[in-house]
């Protein structure tokens, strides 16, 4: 095929890349998103088949059988744990504004460079040998379109690979170094990664069905003649070469790749617009990946039926079978699918992997150097993006040279492999981080490092070996002879898969320091304040915003500094969207407390990374960090404390209810205590006045026998009043204490209050006529009836209208009486035309023996009784006695008595 | 994701999944005699794959259908 046609079809598809990115870009811009849905989130992390997928599957169906599967197996069984593992790392990073896999670590462990640096570090030496993986893929694919020997020999003089790989530099800085603030979406990529991923689906679909329907009579055909050939037949009945433990290992190694490439993160983290789109994604995915496989078996028994073994590289059957029927249109269709997929990857992993650098290696270390003096510089917003696409053009590069020094002499899936089993190692830091409060920076150096190198142990460097640039002998008798240090059987023991061999002595290796270390040392107060923000990520709301800053910066400097770094207008409106949502005003306020501090942190921290962030705000903020002792106080034992103290403010609250409860009844208690106590005092005193009389007028009757008898009836008349007088105390007190305790028998009917007062009147005439007293009644006819006990009313009214008539003018004595029905009842009103009561005593009419009147007189007229127990009658009865005494115009007695049938409406 | 016991639901498909996919029970299928003119083992993985995808998708929108 035409080495022009071949340039010209793939410059042209990826002109169409950039075109969607720019479309997606600037719908974007324009706020109608094109990708804030879950099927273009689900296609975006379809990122995961590379070229690897479209090109090596079928390779190792062809060499080992089914196994390949495992490979799409594992990401599906996390997918089925999305809703619990890569929602909270969603919720983590978004809260923290977390970059990428290097700064999650780092912000993890206590905002450690070095540790962010270190993963950044491993990451590029795991990710450029990937990289260099696609250009080899695409260089071969056009090498073998090109009609040139099959097979992935080294030595491809037009060199594609490098056309492409700047291609796709271009393309990763136009539209991966958009902003500075990588937890800004890059739409446009996320689309243009989409589209790929339907491109590489349908590419491989196509060339699936034309090599099963058109080359051969369907899949029972090719499945029949395979089982037919002895030397293809066991393909279809084991489960891999590699035995159970292969299997379980390529599951494991996919299940930690799916979640920790730098590029998944990018697209299921970073790129991610809305938690909720994880549902609908969490079977598209799988669906996806299910689709893609669909085929590779029967191409690769295809592969193995039509080719001579041997003849064709096995990597290359999805190309290789649509060529040797000499159809160039589904060859052309399998070479765009493969390049979609090698490009896809590329673009992704290298902005994923420039972020890294960035922001964990370079920001780190040039903001250290002082003599630099970046931490000085006004605008470093182009530096920083200066950083990025450097570090896209050295990733592209170092994968570009690796491709082209090294990569010849592997098989594509190797490679892949390889990468996955070093993306395993950051498993325990990242899950145990997430889950484990406990672990500690410490445990996470020792597990990555230890898991790290013995990774490059027991598969880096046997990868050196026999890509012939160490001795053989390395493999085969171990280091300088050591057979016990063979890297393929450590021990003396080999699993029969260099990969699980790999896996699980790295991991024994990882999780021992790691768990080990961790339970050994301490972590610092960074590190305990951030291993809490991880954990309790979905729960403990106040302890994840517990202040991690003391001390106080001005707003004016921490605005500066942002600025700095995200741009002058992304700094200004950020902080005046945070002041707004905390509903401060920024112009009156100056000083920045620890929230807004915090703040600024995270903001700088999308920018360049958790680490450097601390350190920048470290230099504005005045005041000492917080100490160990107050984040242990404030998070260790806030889970504990604050469910404990909200119990315990509960239980205070219901016993301070109680006691308040006690103390008012205990009050209550002593009042009528006191009553009591007044009340016999006083009866015994008003008894004994009458009694005191009684008696010294009886002995003066019995010694003075020669009295005169005028003087003697008088003498008597004085003894039977106050024994008359003794009787009606003794009565009322007796009444009063029955109403009080309750005792009292009443006998409530619904009583005509007319006729009532008419007795009342009669039964008082008496009284009237001997004090000269005019009574004016006003009663209306049709009165409707009250409630009451009537022998208690007409002592009520007997009662008034006897102490109107004591209290009335002497010389033209006049008493008005009124019955008046009212909304509420019906009013009786007793007025005398006497000299009334004096305001300050007003209160005290209805209390026991209180008797003002007798100034005028200076002996008591009655018993202090009377009016207390017409108000505890005309209380008891549902009705309300009140006095007003006007000067000058006498006491006013008013009692209003409820209606017998319901209460009247308010007219 | 309103369903009150969508986790525990996606951690039993974990399993479920977990056990279809074991070494152990894909022995059980690795045998020649083909089912419909197909191998027994590549039916058997596809199908439980499928199965896998229709209870995850039922499980993760159980949610929204209640609503």
């Amino acid at each position: 095929m035409d080495s022009w046609l071949i340039l010209g079809v793939a410059i042209g598809y990826l002109c169409v890349l950039f075109a969607i990115a720019r479309w997606g870009d600037r719908r974007a811009d324009a706020g109608r998103s094109v990708v804030a849905n879950p099927t273009i989130y689900a296609l975006s992390m379809a990122v995961y088949c590379t070229a690897w997928t479209f090109y090596g599957s079928v390779g190792r169906a062809a060499a080992n059988g089914i196994d390949f599967v495992a490979i799409y197996l594992g990401p599906t069984l996390v997918a089925v744990l999305w809703w619990h593992v890569t929602r909270k790392m969603l919720r983590i990073s978004k809260a923290n504004r977390i970059t990428s896999i290097a700064d999650f670590v780092a912000s993890r462990y206590g905002k450690s460079s070095l540790l962010g640096g270190l993963v950044a570090i491993i990451s590029l030496i795991v990710i450029t040998p990937y990289i260099a993986l696609q250009l080899k893929a695409v260089s071969a694919s056009v090498e073998i379109l090109r009609g040139a020997p099959a097979g992935m020999g080294r030595g491809t003089l037009d060199d594609t690979a490098l056309y492409v790989a700047a291609l796709m530099a271009a393309f990763a800085i136009l539209y991966g170094t958009r902003h500075i603030d990588a937890t800004e979406r890059h739409e446009g990529m996320v689309a243009a990664i989409a589209f790929e991923s339907i491109v590489k689906l349908v590419a491989f679909m196509v060339v699936g069905l034309f090599v099963t329907f058109a080359m051969f009579a369907g899949p029972q055909d090719i499945f029949a003649r395979a089982l037919a050939r002895p030397d293809i037949a066991p393909l279809l009945v084991s489960t891999g070469t590699s035995g159970p433990a292969g299997w379980i290992t390529l599951t494991l190694l996919s299940m930690a790749a799916i979640l920790f490439l730098p590029r998944q993160f990018q697209v299921a983290i970073v790129e991610n617009v809305d938690e909720r789109h994880l549902a609908k994604a969490s079977w598209l995915f799988p669906l996806y990946l299910l689709l893609i496989n669909l085929f590779v078996f029967p191409i690769a028994l295809a592969g193995l039926l039509t080719f001579a073994p041997g003849s064709v590289d096995s990597d290359l059957f999805v190309l290789a079978l649509p060529l040797q029927v000499g159809t160039g249109a589904v060859a052309m269709v399998a070479f765009v699918g493969g390049l979609s997929a090698a490009t896809g990857m590329v673009i992704v992993e290298t902005i994923a992997l420039a972020t890294m650098l960035c922001n964990d290696l370079a920001m780190p270390i040039l903001l250290r150097i002082r003599v630099l003096g970046l931490s000085e510089r006004a605008d470093l917003t182009g530096l920083l993006v200066g950083i990025r696409r450097g570090s896209i053009v050295l990733v592209l590069l170092l994968g570009y040279l690796y491709f082209h020094f090294i990569g010849g002499s592997y098989a594509l899936v190797s490679i892949g492999l390889l990468s996955f089993a070093a993306v395993a190692q950051f498993a325990p830091t990242i899950i145990g981080g997430m889950y484990w409060r406990g672990a500690t920076r410490a445990g996470a150096f020792g597990g990555l490092i230890g898991g790290f190198g013995l990774w490059a142990y027991t598969l880096l460097l046997p990868a050196f070996a026999r890509s012939g640039w160490i001795d053989v002998s390395f493999l085969t008798d171990g280091p300088a002879g050591i057979a016990v240090l063979r890297p393929y059987a450590l021990f003396g023991v080999s699993l029969g898969d260099p990969l699980a061999h790999a896996l699980f002595w790295s991991m024994v290796a990882n999780i021992g320091l790691f768990v080990g270390l961790s339970l050994a040392t301490r972590a610092g107060a960074t590190e305990r304040m951030q291993a809490t923000r991880f954990v309790d990520v979905f729960s403990h709301e106040e302890a994840t915003r517990a202040p991690a800053w003391r001390g106080t910066a001005q707003i004016d400097e921490l605005m500066q500094l942002a600025a700095r770094f995200v741009g002058r207008a992304r700094a200004v409106q950020a902080f005046e969207s945070h002041a707004r949502e905390r509903g401060v005003d920024l112009r009156r306020v100056e000083r920045a407390d620890a929230s807004f501090v915090g703040f600024t942190e995270r903001l700088l921290a999308g920018a360049i990374g958790a680490a450097s962030a601390r350190v920048m705000t470290a230099s504005v903020v005045k005041g000492e960090d917080v100490s160990l002792g107050e984040v242990m106080a404030i998070l260790d034992e806030a889970t504990a404390v604050i469910e404990y103290s909200r119990q315990l403010e509960q239980k205070s609250k219901a016993l301070e209810d109680a006691s308040a409860e006690l103390r008012a009844a205990n009050m209550r208690l002593r009042e009528l205590d006191r009553l009591k106590d007044e009340f016999l005092t006083t009866v015994t005193h008003e008894l004994r006045t009458p009694l005191t009389s009684i008696r010294s007028f009886s002995e003066i009757l019995h010694d003075n026998v020669d009295l005169p008898p005028e003087q003697r009836r008088e003498f008597l008349s004085i003894v039977i009043r106050e024994s008359e007088r003794l009787t009606r105390l003794i009565n009322q007190v007796l009444d009063l204490a029955k109403i009080e305790a309750g005792r009292f028998e009443w006998q409530i009917t619904a009583i005509d209050m007319k006729a009532l007062v008419s007795d009342a009147i009669a039964a008082t005439s008496q009284l009237f006529k001997e004090r000269q007293v005019r009574l004016d009644a006003q009663l209306p006819p049709d009165l409707p009836a009250v409630r009451a006990d009537r022998d208690q009313i007409m002592q009520v009214v007997i009662n008034l209208l006897s102490n109107a008539v004591k209290f009335s003018s002497p010389e033209r004595g006049l008493v008005e009486l009124a019955l008046r029905p009212r909304a509420d009842g019906l009013e009786l009103v007793v007025r005398d035309n006497g000299p009334g009561i004096a305001t300050e005593n007003l209160s005290q009419v209805f209390e026991k023996f209180r008797q003002f009147g007798d100034q005028q007189s200076g002996k008591p007229q009655g018993t202090g009784l009377g009016l207390a127990i017409c108000r505890r009658i005309v209380e008891h009865l549902g009705g309300a006695i009140a006095v007003s005494s006007p000067p000058g115009a006498g006491a006013r007695f008013t009692v209003v008595l409820p209606y017998a049938d319901a209460p009247r409406g308010a007219s | 994701m309103k369903d009150p016991r969508l986790g525990e639901r996606l951690i039993g498909l974990l399993l479920l999944a977990a056990l279809l996919f074991s070494p152990m029970l894909l022995a059980l299928f690795a045998r020649s005699s083909p089912v419909a003119g197909l191998p027994p083992l590549v039916v058997y993985v596809f199908a439980a794959w499928v199965v896998v995808i229709i209870l995850l998708a039922r499980i993760a929108h159980s949610g929204d259908r209640d609503r």
